[in-house]
């Protein structure tokens, strides 16, 4: 892991009681860590601590992360790092490791993105008529399908319609696909 | 036209417009060949007929149309204005799906001989369906409609931002291909589906496919058929 000077300097800054307060360090340490667990994405830090010293927190956090730290390589880099107050560490180290699952899936999905499906909607109408022809009588899907847009979390609707033979072919392909998770768990299982 | 009636009723401006049928027999090219005017008058008449047919999915064209009335010695416009009509009348067929014995009655109120009514018939069968679908898929009012799909099956398993740790992530990329109703373009749709959607998405659709087969579905379609 390497970390640029002012990310080094400001870690050395939270050993040091005199400049951050014990209940400040505790109130810093919980407010950066709920950002990962809390649905509201605003969170207030108050205006004692400035957004560098945030930042460079959580590209340790980061790092750690990305480098698949343990506990001793972690306590091992802080001491490098001259911030050695135990407390303080333990602190971290202890919200570190409640949250590592969800920082490490964050992570994992902040990579290339695509659309992502999330549910569909369908609907069956009967067509009876049109201007073109008078007795149609001919079942029709529409399929609403649920989308997240890749790298943003705007949420958008694909709409299209398919005759009751279109269905039944976009649901064999789908179910084709199916079965190869139940073939990975076959042959998970017999490796086992 | 009325669509209580299983005939097909035609306003006096259609039926003068397809009178040409029953007056080719005046043509001075018939006049001149006497003998042969029954043989001639029937080909003439199917000419026409499969000509109209013919149009029916390439459009008019003017330098066959001018081809034909210079064969059988009729006017240009007329010649026209008889296959124009004989392309609304086929595709009024294909719109109320007539039977073939209405049909054949519908055609006898235009003074229809035999023969042209046969051939009149036989060239509206043979394209009956195609001229339906047409009239029922590609002319109608449409949402943009399911093309092809396709699928994939990958595994992630590593990533910049996570260089370090072993991952093993599956996940589908599914490519969708609409056709939309009006411009015929394609819009494709690539979208990442996670395990469990899929599942999801599978059980859902298979819900909607047993929908059209229950009791509701089959007594709503026999009230209407």
């Amino acid at each position: 892991m390497e970390l640029n000077s002012e990310i080094e300097e400001d870690l050395r800054r939270l050993n040091n009681s005199t400049s951050i307060a014990d209940n400040q360090y505790e109130e810093l340490i919980d407010k950066i860590f709920s950002i990962f667990t809390s649905a509201n994405s605003n969170i207030e830090f108050s205006t004692s601590f400035d957004r560098r010293l945030v930042s460079s927190i959580l590209t340790f956090i980061f790092e750690c992360v990305k480098y698949d730290f343990d506990e001793t390589s972690i306590r091992s880099k802080l001491d490098d790092l001259q911030f050695t107050n135990k407390i303080r560490q333990d602190r971290f180290l202890n919200q570190f490791n409640k949250n590592l699952p969800v920082i490490q899936l964050y992570l994992k999905q902040k990579s290339i993105e695509h659309d992502r499906l999330l549910d569909v909607n369908w609907r069956l109408d009967l067509q009876l008529k049109t201007n073109y022809t008078d007795k149609l009588l001919q079942p029709i899907y529409i399929l609403d399908w649920t989308k997240r847009e890749k790298y943003t979390t705007k949420i958008d609707h694909i709409q299209f319609s398919c005759s009751q033979e279109s269905l039944q072919e976009l649901l064999e392909k789908l179910k084709d696909a199916q079965s190869v998770l139940h073939q990975m768990q076959y042959q998970q299982q017999t490796k086992k | 036209m009325s669509t209580t009636s299983s005939l097909l009723l035609l306003d006096d401006e259609r039926k003068a417009q397809l009178d040409l049928l029953n007056k080719i027999d005046e043509s001075e090219y018939l006049k001149k060949h006497y003998d042969t005017k029954i043989c001639i008058y029937l080909l003439a008449a199917i000419e026409i007929c499969n000509a109209a047919s013919g149009y029916l999915f390439t459009g008019l064209n003017a330098k066959s149309i001018t081809n034909a009335a210079n064969h059988l010695q009729l006017d240009i416009e007329i010649v026209r204005t008889t296959i124009d009509s004989l392309l609304w009348l086929y595709t009024e067929c294909a719109k109320s799906k007539i039977a073939t014995d209405a049909l054949d009655e519908s055609l006898k109120l235009l003074g229809y001989s035999t023969p042209i009514r046969q051939s009149f018939i036989e060239c509206y069968q043979s394209k009956a369906h195609q001229l339906y679908t047409t009239l029922a898929n590609d002319l109608a009012l449409s949402l943009p409609h399911y093309e092809n799909l396709h699928w994939r099956f990958d595994v992630q398993i590593a990533t910049r931002n996570m260089r370090h740790r072993k991952q093993f992530d599956p996940f589908f990329i599914v490519k969708l291909i609409l056709i939309n109703g009006s411009n015929k373009k394609e819009q494709v749709h690539v979208l990442q589906v996670d395990p469990l959607t899929l599942v999801h998405i599978v059980q859902q659709l298979e819900l909607a496919m047993n929908e059209s087969r229950n009791n509701h579905a089959r007594r709503i379609m026999h009230t209407f058929r």
